[in-house]
């Protein structure tokens, strides 16, 4: 059935995955942020890929349940590298490692994230909102249809042209993954540049602050500037551990979302750590 | 019906329905330059409205969401300060000084429903990932959509606009600061489990060495995610080109052209 190096998927489901990356934030969320959102985007393509393999389709949603968050606009990039990957992964099973797909996702989102960030929320929106309020102040409806327009043709076309593009390096990326020696060498190469953005981000978005100060007056030093002294960040990395290490052990997810909660609570009740 | 009532009722459905804007491609429709023309229109002073839009959308205009910090509520001080405007005719001073403390009240209760709401309807996702099916992870996105972010919005706006500002800013002086600290601390450290569930799948022994190096980048040296990344992806070439040349050695059948 899927003999040939030809994929299943054609460009009518390249673009429903660049449709339905548009409700990418719907379902937003402090734990796994885009995380639903990403999966509704694969949804029809994965069905489409596993077909009749229930297992494969079971592996392949709970994988992209996991965490991801990048700049909405520059997703269907990923989407379209990681779908040419779940291709070859129902194409070619034995020879494929899947968290590979899971640390080239991780990988790519954050540095996304940034250029993404910086070039809609940092400059188009900012121009839209320049250009947008002056006509606005006028009362002139121009102003809301400019602004509109401003941030929204390039995000419309970048999302096209992101899942075009991404899809067609993915599937160049895997030519030759057949060859003995390549996967492992894709999975090892995606899984240092996965692991060194996931670290670099434990650092960026988990943020915890200590409260208070040791010493009076003008002496005074804060406890947190201590930390950062010997670690900066000292304190997000140990709640990422710690909460790897709590998984490990068995630890139902559920349980430290509320755990994390309560603990917050408790911690700004007592006054020990602070916004 | 009394005017106030049916003016509550319209902006409740406006905001309901203008939260398609993280359906649609967030694509900025629930940002105050453009729902002020609704408001305008259901206040019956459209210029008014447009005008009133742009000044609110200047006065958030540093609310950015970048990374994981969030903005206060855009969409309900958007909403109704050009809606608190129009009605007391008191310009935009005023009015953002009504709208504030109910923005600052509804982003607590949506904090509260995205720390805790939401990630519950993802376990439900999660369970119908285990089951294979695929249409229920979509409904659940949806679902959470609606429950979370659409429903609890729209109703706050009617209801605070209908019982006027006076009333909510009292709720929100009622509740504990340590509360408001709390959630907030809380949503800090929540990343931290969605990190932690992805290194199960990632972390081994042998790469562990990488996710240090990621993390002392970013804290000692304050290299930025991208350049992470570029550092990343040099040495993983450089990696596995020595590896490679190390088994070439033994064989000499493996190719190493270009894996990045």
């Amino acid at each position: 059935m899927m003999t040939s190096n030809d994929g299943v998927l054609t460009k009518d489901d390249l673009k429903k995955i660049c449709i339905r990356s548009c409700a990418l934030e719907a379902s937003w969320n402090f734990e796994r942020q885009q995380h639903m959102g990403f999966a509704f985007a694969m949804m029809p393509a994965l069905e489409k890929i596993y077909g009749n393999n229930e297992a494969g389709k079971k592996e392949a949603a709970q994988r992209h349940l996991e965490f991801f968050n990048t700049a909405p606009p520059l997703s269907t990039f990923i989407m379209g590298i990681v779908v040419s990957m779940e291709e070859e992964n129902a194409k070619n099973p034995e020879n494929f490692d899947t968290a590979t797909i899971t640390s080239i996702k991780t990988a790519l989102m954050g540095p996304l994230a940034g250029i993404g960030d910086s070039l809609f929320w940092g400059t188009l929106l900012v121009i839209g909102i320049g250009v947008g309020a002056s006509f606005s102040k006028e009362g002139n409806i121009l102003g809301p249809i400019l602004f509109l327009l401003i941030f929204n043709v390039p995000n419309f076309l970048l999302r096209y042209f992101g899942v075009m593009q991404g899809y067609k390096f993915g599937t160049k990326l895997l030519e030759n993954i057949e060859s003995s020696g390549v996967m492992k060498t894709l999975t090892h190469a995606a899984s240092i540049l996965g692991l060194m953005v996931i670290g670099g981000m434990s650092g960026s978005m988990v943020s915890i602050q200590v409260a208070g100060s040791i010493g009076q007056g003008e002496e005074a030093t804060k406890i947190q500037s201590i930390i950062d002294g010997i670690l900066p960040n000292m304190l997000s990395l140990l709640c990422v551990l710690l909460v790897y290490w709590m998984l490990k052990k068995g630890f139902k997810t559920t349980h430290v979302l509320f755990g994390i909660f309560i603990f917050g609570i408790v911690a700004a009740f007592f006054g020990f750590l602070t916004t | 019906m009394d005017s106030l009532l049916v003016q509550a009722i319209l902006l409740a459905i406006l905001t309901a329905v203008i939260v398609i804007d993280w359906m649609t491609g967030t694509n900025n429709l629930s940002r105050p330059i453009v729902t002020s023309v609704f408001v305008g229109m259901i206040m019956g002073d459209l210029k008014m409205g447009i005008m009133m839009g742009a000044t609110l959308e200047l006065a958030f205009v540093g609310a950015i969401t970048i990374g994981a910090a969030r903005p206060p509520d855009i969409v309900s001080g958007g909403i109704l300060g050009t809606a608190f405007a129009i009605a007391t005719g008191k310009g935009a001073e005023f009015a953002l000084t009504l709208a504030f403390p109910i923005a600052a009240l509804f982003l607590l209760v949506d904090n509260l429903l995205t720390l805790l709401v939401l990630p519950m309807i993802a376990r439900k996702a999660d369970t119908f990932a285990q089951e294979g099916n695929l249409k229920g992870i979509s409904r659940m996105h949806v679902l959470g959509f609606i429950l979370v972010k659409s429903l609890p919005r729209a109703l706050f706006i009617g209801f605070s606009f209908y019982l006027g500002s006076p009333v909510m800013e009292r709720i929100l002086n009622a509740i504990p600061p340590f509360v408001q600290d709390g959630i907030n601390i809380a949503a800090g450290i929540m990343p931290a489990l969605g990190f932690a569930i992805l290194l199960q799948m990632l972390l081994k022994k042998d790469v562990l060495v990488y996710f240090v190096i990621g993390f002392a980048m970013f804290s000692y040296l304050n290299v930025p995610i991208l350049g992470i990344a570029i550092f990343g992806v040099c040495l993983a070439y450089i990696i596995v080109t020595m590896e490679n040349k190390n088994k070439q050695t033994v064989s000499k059948e493996v190719s190493i052209d270009d894996d990045f």
